[in-house]
């Protein structure tokens, strides 16, 4: 309060203001909830939007990730190695296993 | 004037009065109805849909998925350019016009399907095109979409699910209440658009997800089993074919496959038949693969031990009016373990007299003939075994596997319990199940069934089974490089499915084995359904075994333990003196699991010199010496040399041709 006084003055012209003021204290408190509760809205909206942008991502890994199963499925590989690279089976005795033990034996 | 002015007053304070009251009485006062009014006019529920869970193998690779798709509808009452939109959804969904021309036409409708599962693509660009067209009357509904990107592979095991995400068969079925879960829908409160208001926080990503299942099976072992069948049933003309792998010592499915197959994401065109995973519903009759469950439970009730002589009558055995035939050969006089080998229907006949009707059937149902094995996949059979009393004949055609039925599960299962030393595990082929929400895992452990048979006469029935893959035996095919196999060729005729007895020149050639004999990993039952080229189970199904044991082991980078002079590569720097070659011998030696008779009493190795291998494994069993073997034909010598000391309990013996 003495504060108020002596930056309004004390007495009269502290009395004559003080209704103003508590007038704006009330309106600027109304705005101030006025702002928040709009804001609120306004990050809501933009949670939503980016939350559907997220599960859009998220189903677009995904597809993606099926793809990559579905491209590397081993009758795939297998038939791209047969027909495109010219590549064939390992036959007997062409695999050579070498053992811990530094034994080098054809499968 | 002045009592004029009062009765306005107080009229207008009586209204205001009332106007508050009812205010107040509609705020403070709760009312069903006006509650339901608000509700309808503020709130909206958003519907979270559920994601069926994922199935993967053992190493992670996608089985069965579940992607996010739209399904589109129309309304065709609100639709005001039909010829417009036609033309449109016509060239997007490459439909005919004509078509939607038709559906657009019924309008006392307000709903009706235009297409189903169209991808995020699809929807964006039409959803674009309609605003720029400024058309209205279509719409989305987001629905989830299950796809096997393997497509064939593994698709009897997997199964399918319906329209609406529903296991049908296989492990979807199985497992349906694990993998789907409920649509989430929450109560939030809208705009005067319509819009979702976030108010409690992040709930939109909280969509309900199913658990995930891991299998054990592994995808490339499975590709290659799958492979072998197919090529099998195509070069012998072969109605089908099954095989299974499984883990020797747990029982875990490693692979299983019938073929033919069919596309799991296209399950409405296949015919049952190709649906079926026919490795556990079917059961038919496996032929002398049982014959090594009667040398089983010999060996186990002291009827018999491998070395016992057994007169098998030149080829040919009368039981009343009927007469039993060994296929090919005459044999006169052998022992068990060469019976075993050479698959003599009259030995094992004969054993099975020794141990009578009652014990035979013991024996098998020990084994798990005859019941469930409890495997996790639906429609099992249990088999058919016939009731006691059995008469003679039966009885002997039971010993060779007629008069029997048994699924290739049960008889993979039951070659594993002797691979890991006679203990009979529940297989199985969901290794874990993953809750995604929480993040636990609940792992699936071994579960041991029961004791089928001890250490000892297990370790004993390995060896005999190890026989029928030498030069002698049925199974010389189902040889792999590098390692040694046990396992029994089964040559079975095919019953009539029209009508009583066998149908004429139909047999379901099989082979069940497991390998390394000496340290077994896994156990392999393949069969062959009415092959037309050749029949014999040594021919049509021990070569398959050959095929997938040899990438089997490969696989799992087991280093061969029998090095012979075949498959060793010449080098000047890998032949060496006799004590680099013990340093260089096998690291799984067959341990023999408990002191014998035979050899070895003091501390001084034996001379073994000359000997052939099984006779060295015959004098060792049971002695608690560790041995390990290198080379094929006879001992040239031992590391310790004979007459040493044999205090560190381990011999290396060299063999040579």
């Amino acid at each position: 309060m003495s504060t108020f006084k002596s930056f309004f003055g004390a007495g009269e012209r502290a009395q004559e203001i003080a209704p103003f003021l508590s007038l704006v204290l009330v309106l600027v408190t109304l705005f101030g909830v006025l702002f928040c509760k709009m804001e609120l809205r306004r990050v809501g909206y933009s949670v939503l939007k980016l939350t559907r942008e997220e599960r859009k991502m998220r189903d677009l890994e995904r597809q993606q990730s099926i793809m990559l199963a579905k491209i590397t499925r081993p009758d795939r590989l297998q038939s791209v190695a047969d027909a495109r690279l010219n590549l064939k089976r390992a036959e007997s005795g062409q695999i050579i296993q070498m053992t811990e033990r530094g034994i080098a034996l054809r499968e | 004037m002045r009592s004029r002015i009062v009765l306005i007053l107080l009229a207008l304070t009586l209204m205001w009065s009332a106007l508050i009251g009812r205010a107040a009485y509609l705020q403070l006062i709760p009312d069903k109805r006006l509650n339901a009014l608000q509700k309808r006019q503020f709130e909206t529920v958003v519907t979270l849909n559920a994601r069926r869970g994922d199935v993967v193998d053992r190493n992670g690779h996608e089985l069965a998925v579940s992607m996010t798709t739209y399904s589109l509808f129309m309304d065709p009452k609100i639709v005001e350019e039909p010829k417009k939109l036609s033309k449109l959804l016509a060239s997007t969904l490459k439909q005919s016009q004509k078509s939607i021309d038709q559906k657009l036409r019924q309008r006392s409708k307000r709903f009706i399907w235009l297409a189903r599962h169209l991808d995020r693509t699809v929807k964006d660009s039409l959803e674009a095109e309609m605003k720029k067209q400024k058309l209205r009357g279509i719409g989305f509904v987001e629905e989830s979409k299950r796809i096997y990107p393997n497509e064939r592979l593994l698709s009897q095991v997997i199964g399918f699910v319906g329209e609406e995400e529903n296991g049908l068969e296989g492990l979807e079925l199985r497992y349906n209440e694990q993998l789907q879960t409920a649509n989430k829908k929450v109560n939030v409160r809208k705009d005067a658009r319509g819009r979702p208001l976030i108010i409690a926080g992040h709930m939109f990503d909280q969509a309900p997800e199913g658990n995930d299942l891991q299998l054990t099976v592994d995808r490339e072992l499975q590709f290659v089993l799958e492979q072998e069948l197919a090529q099998t049933v195509a070069k012998h003309e072969a109605d089908s074919a099954v095989g299974i792998v499984l883990d020797a010592q747990t029982s875990e499915v490693l692979a299983m496959a019938s073929a033919p197959t069919f596309d799991a994401n296209k399950a409405a065109d296949a015919t049952p038949n190709r649906k079926r995973n026919k490795v556990v519903t079917d059961s038919f009759e496996p032929g002398s693969t049982m014959k090594t469950f009667v040398m089983a439970g010999a060996l186990s009730d002291k009827t018999i031990e491998p070395n016992t002589r057994i007169d098998c009558g030149g080829g040919l055995m009368r039981i009343g009016r009927r007469t039993i035939r060994d296929d090919i050969h005459k044999f006169f006089t052998l022992t068990a373990s060469e019976i075993l080998a050479v698959s003599s229907n009259i030995g094992t006949a004969k054993i099975a007299f020794r141990m009578g009707d009652t014990k035979v059937l013991e024996a098998y149902k020990k084994f798990g003939f005859g019941e469930k094995s409890g495997v996790d996949l639906p429609g099992e059979a249990k088999g058919i075994i016939q009731s006691l009393p059995w008469r003679e004949h039966l009885l002997a055609n039971v010993a060779f596997g007629h008069g029997i039925t048994a699924t290739p599960l049960q008889l993979a299962n039951a070659y594993a319990a002797i691979a890991n030393g006679g203990l009979l595990h529940q297989p199985y082929i969901v290794k874990s199940i993953k809750n995604p929400e929480t993040g636990e895992v609940t792992d699936v452990k071994p579960k041991v069934i029961r004791r089928v048979m001890g250490e000892v006469e297990a370790a004993k029935l390995r060896f005999m089974l190890a026989a029928v893959t030498t030069k002698e035996g049925t199974g010389f095919n189902a040889r792999v490089p590098g390692f040694p196999v046990a396992g029994k060729t089964g040559t079975a005729q095919k019953v009539n499915p029209n009508g009583r007895g066998y149908m004429r020149g139909a047999y379901i050639s099989s082979f069940a084995g497991f390998l390394p004999a000496n340290d077994p990993r896994f156990v392999i039952y393949i069969a062959v359904d009415h092959p037309r080229k050749e029949y014999y189970g040594s021919a049509v199904a021990a070569p398959v075994f050959s095929r997938v044991a040899k990438f089997a082991v490969r696989r799992a980078g087991l280093a061969p333990v029998l090095i012979t002079e075949a498959n060793l590569v010449p080098s000047a720097d890998l032949t060496g003196s006799v004590e680099r070659d013990a340093a260089q011998v096998a690291a799984h030696p067959i341990v023999a699991p408990r002191p014998s008779q035979e050899i070895i009493d003091d501390q001084t190795v034996p001379e073994l010199a000359g000997l052939t291998l099984r006779e060295v494994l015959t004098r060792v069993t049971g002695t608690g010496v560790n041995v390990r073997i290198q080379g094929q034909g006879v001992v040239t010598h031992t590391i310790p040399a004979a007459g040493s000391s044999l205090a560190a309990r381990e011999l290396t013996v060299f063999l040579s041709k």
